[in-house]
């Protein structure tokens, strides 16, 4: 067990935010609804109704799942599992906004430089995507010491990669990779979520 | 009377949260109710916990915060720690 306080105080708080699940099935739900956009903006007639709504659904409705999702988490346990998972106010986490601009500072700086290096290549598109999804679920995962989260990351890398290597359309094959993954949490989540509402602790 | 693992796994979960009850700390820490119990006792007695019996609705809550002097004596410790690797 490491002995620096501060670490572990990360650890055990990641590992008891996923203890039951619920982020896991947030993020499945969020990858499949991704999935099912993705895949609508490609099959519809181009600017259509249902092809511009999908469109905006995706770009102005799915990003607030990043601002909603711990919000809901927490009133979902107060609300329903409190005797379970027990009661906890957390400090304000100043260091996931700071992380947060600097994830999107970088990818700002690299997504251009590495298209421009490929030529606008855009099957691109896939591998990127799931190398930061893989990085991503690797740094959660890490930190709370919780292999499931690990494993979906590798998953999702190698499903990018496969997927860019095979003839599949770049956007259906972003729809391939969001389901995927999306089934995966949803599955991990789920068994988590029965495990922990039978632990009889 | 930090060092010892079960007190510092709470002292620690306690720095990195305002409040937390007795379940959460029973789940995150993964001790026994009575050791969690014992140690939050004597965690209690040296001033470095604060405790809080209340309810809400009716369940009841048992309440934990780490007190100031909770906080000094873990970051001396964090010190001689980081210090000494």
């Amino acid at each position: 067990m490491t002995k620096d306080p501060k670490v572990l105080a990360n650890r055990l708080l990641q590992r008891a935010w996923n203890r039951d699940g619920l982020p896991e099935i947030g993020s499945g739900l969020f990858s499949l609804v991704a999935a099912g956009l993705i895949y609508a903006m490609q099959i519809l007639p181009r600017r259509s109704p249902g092809q511009i709504a999908a469109i905006l659904i995706f770009a102005f409705v799915l990003p607030l799942y990043g601002f909603c999702a711990q919000p809901l988490v927490k009133r979902i346990r107060s609300r329903w599992l409190l005797e379970r998972a027990g009661y906890v106010q957390h400090l304000p986490n100043r260091n996931l906004k700071r992380n947060n601009l600097r994830l999107l500072a970088v990818m700002a700086v690299v997504m251009p430089l590495v298209f421009l290096a490929f030529n606008y290549s855009e099957r691109l598109l896939l591998p990127m995507t799931g190398a930061l999804g893989a990085l991503i679920c690797g740094l959660v995962g890490w930190s709370a010491r919780m292999v499931r989260l690990m494993a979906g990351g590798a998953i999702m890398l190698a499903t990018a990669i496969l997927l860019a290597l095979s003839s599949v359309p770049v956007m259906i094959g972003m729809a391939i990779l969001f389901g995927s993954q999306g089934l995966y949490y949803l599955l991990t989540g789920g068994v988590a979520f029965l495990r922990f509402m039978n632990d009889e602790r | 009377m930090i060092h010892e693992p079960a007190r510092l796994m709470v002292v620690a979960l306690l720095s990195a949260v305002k409040e937390a009850d007795f379940q959460y700390l029973h789940r995150s820490t993964g001790l026994s109710k009575g050791n969690l119990s014992v140690h939050l006792s004597k965690l209690e007695e040296a001033g470095y916990v604060a405790i809080k019996k209340t309810f809400r609705g009716k369940y009841p809550l048992t309440i934990c915060r780490l007190t100031e002097r909770g906080r000094e004596v873990l970051e001396n410790y964090r010190k001689v720690i980081r210090a000494a690797l």
